[in-house]
């Protein structure tokens, strides 16, 4: 029987580079939401909740910009796509809800992908990609 | 091109020739033997005492030498650009010192670091070509092993651009120890310009995705972030005032990004010139060397303010 072929080597660089870029994105659309008007007004609690975790999401892209992360995106390769995915798709979704209480959810679970993937363990960014994509799913 | 050039050497050798002829090597005071044992040495040492050294060689190097150094303030301002805004984070009005320190701007800084030892292997490489077009030998000293542990940072440890940077740091030790000479320049220039095209490449994407794309992007959206967050609420006269120092703000980024972009100009111009020098090496005469490389040296040394003007 034939042994599986290893992995491709990815260009660990230009998928640092991908993943700080949607970190920010979903940064930017926090800081867009809790600076929009809505209706019932945010509380102010919730608001500096917010705001604490999109710069919470911003020194991700930071560490990630640094590319400080290669080895652990080599790691966890066959699920980087979905990293990705889930990641854009918490962006999308944040841009137009109007429940603070989803987006703060949302925004946590993303910080925690984040903080698991600076943290370079593999089975906990797995994890973290699997439970953000479950509040998604909400 | 032909850092010997060969017309030159041939008139210089018939020069010779003629001098010795008429001087002390006379038939009637030389034995047959020893007169051929000076022409052969003549012959053997002409090339290192009378070629030419084309000027223009020389002007490109020492022109790419100075864009790489001055690369360092665009590289600088990488982690300066992350400390700006983390220190946006706070209203305006809070009146706290700027934090000098932060952990995520510190892995930017160890990454702009290595992006500037890369340039800076690569400037030294310049001013070694330089140095063997100019006086026919490398000058000695370089600390290119000690640069290279810090360049995996920024281009990647096992990347083509930190090999190619590997090999670079080679031959700046070998020239520097080995009494490396120009005329093994010619046959290892095509080897060496894929090595210098390699690194420029890293570099410009360093320049480019990460630090005009992405750092200073981030930092123009967090400081718009900041300008929203303070006027909301506030009177018309407020938020004029805010417009005005928003667009001096912007203006500062913009003068950051040209800057930026007149680097990736500069070290494209500075890639294609080495190439176009490496791949004609063995073809060119001085003259045609001149041709070649003299508007890239222009165009580098035009560019080199243009890359300091924003910082």
């Amino acid at each position: 029987m034939a042994l599986p072929s290893p992995p491709v080597p990815i260009d660990a660089a230009a998928e640092a580079g991908q993943l700080a870029d949607l970190f920010n994105s979903l940064s930017q659309a926090l800081d867009d939401f809790r600076l929009a008007d809505h209706t019932p007004p945010v509380p102010a609690d919730q608001l500096a909740r917010l705001k604490d975790k999109a710069q919470a999401m911003e020194d991700r892209a930071h560490f990630f910009t640094a590319q400080a992360i290669g080895e652990t995106l080599q790691s966890v390769q066959p699920d980087l796509a979905n990293i990705k995915a889930v990641t854009a798709q918490a962006k999308t979704q944040v841009t137009v809800l109007n429940d603070v209480s989803k987006v703060i959810s949302i925004a946590t679970s993303a910080l925690s992908l984040g903080t698991a993937i600076a943290a370079g363990n593999p089975a906990s960014i797995v994890a973290a990609a699997g439970a953000l994509a479950q509040t998604l799913a909400a | 091109m032909t850092l010997f050039p060969r017309m030159r050497v041939v008139a210089n050798l018939n020069e010779m020739r003629r001098s010795l002829s008429a001087d002390t090597l006379q038939e009637d005071l030389m034995p047959r033997a020893s007169r051929d044992l000076a022409c052969l040495v003549a012959v053997l040492v002409l090339p290192l005492v009378n070629c030419t050294t084309p000027d223009e060689v020389s002007k490109f190097c020492v022109s790419a030498s100075t864009t790489l150094t001055s690369a360092s303030v665009v590289f600088d301002d990488m982690k300066l650009s992350c400390l700006r805004e983390v220190n946006s984070r706070d209203e305006f009005g809070t009146f706290r010192p700027p934090v000098q320190s932060d952990e995520n701007c510190n892995a930017i800084g160890d990454q702009a670091v290595g992006a500037a030892a890369a340039a800076k292997v690569l400037s030294d490489y310049f001013s070694a070509i330089n140095s063997l077009a100019s006086f026919g030998t490398a000058k000695a000293g370089t600390n290119a092993q000690s640069l290279l542990s810090k360049t995996g940072a920024a281009v990647g440890e096992s990347s083509s651009a930190q090999t190619a940077l590997g090999s670079i740091a080679q031959f700046l030790v070998s020239a520097a120890t080995s009494g490396y000479q120009r005329r093994q320049l010619e046959k290892d220039l095509p080897k060496v310009s894929a090595n210098v095209s390699a690194v420029v490449s890293a570099l410009i994407t360093i320049v480019h995705d990460d630090y005009i794309d992405r750092q200073l992007g981030s930092e123009e959206q967090k400081l718009a972030v900041r300008y929203r967050e303070f006027a909301k609420d506030k009177s018309p006269e407020i938020k004029l005032l805010l417009d005005d120092r928003w667009h001096a703000d912007e203006q500062a980024l913009a003068a950051k990004r040209a800057s930026a972009q007149s680097l990736i100009t500069a070290l494209q111009s500075l890639s294609k010139g080495f190439a176009d020098l490496a791949a004609n090496a063995h073809q060119l005469r001085a003259k045609e060397v001149s041709g070649l490389l003299g508007p890239y040296a222009t165009q580098l040394q035009a560019l080199i303010p243009q890359i300091q003007k924003g910082f």
